[in-house]
């Protein structure tokens, strides 16, 4: 498993054959969850626009959150 | 003129002068009830990991009731608060930040050093900085002057209801700042919001003293009331102390001068 990308903390595999964009991570482990995300790629912010054309490599940290509560 | 008060912060007016946090609450009802009854309009939430399984949808709760306030909750250095607000602002749609940076997992006491580069650095970002801070006035001027848009200084560690710790201090502390402040962290009881209003201060932020109490619903009610009280009797203009006692009924006409 060397082929990977670090997700919210955990080793996640990618698929060697084909790429994979912020879009299809979200769609994978988000799907259609009706909330409000923001994504930090190797801590930096991905705004909503560029996740369709913002491609994952190996080796990336990726951070998908949302609110929770909180004091 | 008491009843025309208006708490405004970042150009919004607000009725309620009382935030609330909305973590550590038994359950959703719970917390849903005790938001609407405690009459709060800003509420904190804070950034998190996303995960499908969690039973608490904040968002979709209590979204379209309340402002919400993001924290920054667990950082520990400038860089992690950082990315932590900016995620918020780009999941949130909100500038609003209550900036938090611990410098002690025992006490939770905030780093100032940390703090004051945070603030400055989120300022010129476009946020709009509420800042967790200690009870020192000159960290406090210093956030002020910054132009955090709010400064709150702890009057106890977060959690602990030990409630006032140094009276003194809030007082110099609200002399000196002319910016909004608002107390976060340490109320343990209604009393210890109402003496912060007492003092001055323009908001209190609460949390645990409501969601770990026995019944957080009559307990919101609760601090909803002494934050109104101590508000009150601030703008009505509290008597001063004395040494010595003045008598309220007058002597003339009594019965007893012989």
């Amino acid at each position: 498993m060397d082929n990977y990308i670090i997700l919210n903390g955990e080793k996640t595999e990618l698929n060697d054959s084909e790429e994979i964009y912020i879009s299809d991570l979200i769609n994978k482990f988000v799907g259609n969850y009706n909330t409000q995300i923001a994504i930090a790629l190797n801590f930096r912010i991905i705004c909503k626009s560029k996740w369709c054309s913002t491609k994952v490599k190996k080796n990336d940290r990726i951070e998908i959150v949302s609110a929770f509560t909180g004091g | 003129m008491v009843d025309k008060d208006i708490f405004e912060i970042d150009g919004r007016k607000l009725n309620s002068r009382l935030i609330m946090g909305t973590a550590l609450y038994p359950n959703q009802f719970v917390l849903k009830k005790s938001l609407e009854v405690s009459q709060t309009q800003i509420v904190t939430v804070s950034i998190r990991r996303f995960n499908m399984q969690s039973n608490i949808d904040i968002l979709n709760l209590i979204k379209k009731k309340f402002l919400f306030l993001p924290n920054t909750a667990g950082c520990y250095s400038s860089k992690e608060a950082i990315l932590t607000a900016e995620l918020s602002r780009e999941s949130l749609e909100t500038n609003w930040i209550k900036l938090e940076i611990i410098g002690d997992e025992d006490t939770l006491l905030p780093d100032s050093i940390e703090l004051l580069e945070s603030a400055e650095k989120l300022i010129k970002k476009g946020f709009k900085v509420f800042a967790y801070c200690s009870d020192d006035p000159i960290i406090c001027k210093k956030l002020s002057d910054l132009g955090c848009t709010a400064v709150m200084p702890l009057i106890s560690p977060i959690g602990s209801a030990l409630g006032i710790r140094n009276e003194h201090n809030l007082e110099l502390i609200r002399e000196s700042c002319s910016c909004c402040l608002i107390v976060d962290a340490g109320i343990g009881k209604p009393s210890d919001a109402a003496r912060v209003m007492e003092l001055g201060y323009d908001g209190v932020l609460l949390n645990s003293s409501v969601a770990r109490s026995n019944d957080p619903i009559e307990m919101a009610k609760a601090m909803k009331y002494g934050v109104i009280a101590g508000r009150k009797g601030y703008l009505s203009g509290l008597i001063e102390k004395d040494k010595y006692a003045k008598n309220s009924t007058r002597n003339e006409g009594k019965i007893s001068n012989f």
